[in-house]
C-alpha cells in the first residue's frame, strides 16, 4: 500500500490530540481507511495523487476540530484532562491521606478518652485536631470531586447535588462525635461523584466503587452491628467497637478509592481544546 | 448546507443510509453526498463520532475488516436502530408537513 506523508502526519496530530481515548488505536484506523479510501477513489477518478490527497485531508476536517468533537459529551461539556485535572488528583490524594488519618485515630484514640466532651487534657486536644482533619478531608473530598466531575465532561443537575451534599459533610465533619451525620452526607455525595465517573467508563471501576461506597459501607457497618449489640456499651448507650468498625471501614476503603481515583488523574496529560458543538 | 444546519438531524440521515446494508464510514459519507446532491456539505470526520454515539445507543453495531492492509470498520442498522429510525422518520414528516402548512400561502420577500 502506498504511504502519503501528509496523511501520515496528519494521523500522528490526531494520536496526539486524542492520546486520552481508551479506543484511539481504532479511531486512528477507521480515519486512515477513510482518508486512503478517498485518495484511491480520486486517484481513480483521474485526479492527482498530491492534488488527491490536499483535498481528502481539507474534507476530513481540521485535527482540532475534530478533537474537540470527540471530547464534547451530550451534556455540551468536554471529556478531556486539562492542568486542573492533575491539581484534582493531587488534592484526592491528600484526602486520602486525611481520611487515613481521621479514621487511625478513632480506630486508636478514641477508645480511651475518658469523655469526648470535657475540653481539658490530651484527649480533647486529639479529638479537636481530628475534627479539623476530618473537615479538611472532605473540603479536599469536595475538591477532588469537581475534578472527577470536569474530566468527565458531566453538566447539568446530578454535579450540583453532589456539591451540595459534599458542602454539607463539610459542615456535618466539625460535629465529628456525631459520624453518622458526616458518613451518610458524604457517602451521598461521593455516590453521585462515583456514579458520572462509571456512566462515563473512565478510570478504574474498583477505585471508583470505593470512592462512591466507601463511606455509605461504613455506615451500614456501624448500624449492623449496633444493631446486633456487638462489644461493650459505653456510658452514653453506644456501642465503640461499632463506630471504630464502621468509621476505620468508611474511611479507609474511601481513602483507597481517592488513592486510585488520585494516581489516575495525575496521570493524565493535559489537552488544550476549546468546545465546538457536535451535530446532533 | 452548513453543519450547524444539520445539527439534530444527522442521526436520522445516518440511520437511513445504513437502512439498505451495512457501510463503512467512508460509504456512509460519500452516499450522503451523492443522495443529497452535494447540499449536505460538513467535515467528514465529524460524522464518526456520530456513528460511534449511535453504535453506544446500540442502533448500530459494527465489525472490523481487513481490506488492502487496513483496518475497516463496517456498521449496519440494529432492529433497535431500524425502530428508531421509523420513529425519526415519521417524525420528521410530522414537521416539514407542519412547516409546510404554516409557510403555504405566504408570500415571499422578494430577494435584493
Amino acid at each position: 500500500m502506498a504511504r502519503y506523508a501528509l496523511i501520515d502526519d496528519y494521523l500522528d496530530t490526531m494520536r496526539d490530540g486524542l492520546h486520552w481515548r481508551r479506543d484511539l488505536d481504532d479511531l486512528v484506523s477507521e480515519m486512515e481507511d477513510h482518508l486512503y479510501s478517498t485518495v484511491e477513489h480520486m486517484c481513480s477518478a483521474g485526479h492527482e495523487p498530491a492534488v488527491a490527497e490536499r483535498t481528502a485531508l481539507d474534507r476530513f476536517g481540521d485535527p482540532k476540530t475534530l478533537a474537540s468533537v470527540y471530547a464534547s459529551t451530550k451534556h455540551g461539556g468536554l471529556a478531556v484532562p486539562t492542568k486542573f485535572t492533575r491539581r484534582a488528583g493531587t488534592v484526592s490524594l491528600v484526602s486520602a491521606a486525611l481520611f487515613a488519618a481521621f479514621g487511625a485515630y478513632w480506630i486508636t484514640w478514641s477508645e480511651f478518652l475518658d469523655s469526648k466532651f470535657e475540653w481539658e487534657g490530651a484527649g480533647s486536644t486529639a479529638f479537636v485536631l481530628a475534627t479539623a482533619v476530618l473537615a479538611t478531608a472532605f473540603l479536599c473530598l469536595a475538591f477532588a470531586t469537581v475534578g472527577i466531575i470536569q474530566r468527565t465532561g458531566t453538566k447539568g443537575i446530578l454535579p450540583i447535588v453532589a456539591f451540595v451534599f459534599l458542602g454539607l459533610a463539610v459542615v456535618a465533619s466539625m460535629l465529628a462525635w456525631y459520624f453518622p451525620g458526616w458518613m451518610l452526607l458524604g457517602g451521598l455525595g461521593s455516590l453521585i461523584g462515583s456514579i458520572i465517573l462509571l456512566r462515563s467508563g473512565l478510570g478504574s471501576t474498583a477505585s471508583a466503587l470505593l470512592y462512591g461506597l466507601g463511606l455509605l459501607a461504613g455506615l451500614v457497618s456501624f448500624m449492623l452491628l449496633t444493631t446486633m449489640e456487638v462489644g461493650r456499651v459505653d456510658e452514653w448507650g453506644d456501642y465503640p467497637l461499632a463506630a471504630a468498625v464502621g468509621i476505620g471501614i468508611g474511611c479507609f476503603a474511601t481513602a483507597i478509592g481517592l488513592i486510585g481515583i488520585g494516581r489516575w488523574l495525575r496521570n493524565e496529560e493535559p489537552v488544550d481544546i476549546e468546545p465546538t458543538p457536535i451535530h446532533a | 448546507m452548513s453543519g450547524q444546519a444539520l445539527k439534530g438531524h444527522l442521526d436520522l440521515l445516518l440511520l437511513a443510509i445504513l437502512s439498505d446494508g451495512a457501510k463503512h464510514g467512508y460509504a456512509i459519507i460519500d452516499e450522503l453526498r451523492e443522495r443529497s446532491d452535494e447540499t449536505f456539505d460538513l467535515p467528514e470526520g465529524t460524522v464518526y463520532p456520530a456513528l460511534h454515539r449511535l453504535q453506544k445507543g446500540d442502533l448500530l453495531t459494527s465489525e472490523w475488516t481487513v481490506v488492502q492492509g487496513r483496518r475497516r470498520r463496517t456498521y449496519r442498522l440494529t432492529d433497535k436502530g431500524r425502530g428508531a429510525l421509523g420513529d425519526q422518520r415519521h417524525a420528521w414528516q410530522e414537521f416539514t408537513a407542519a412547516v409546510q402548512s404554516v409557510l403555504r400561502g405566504v408570500t415571499w420577500p422578494d430577494t435584493p
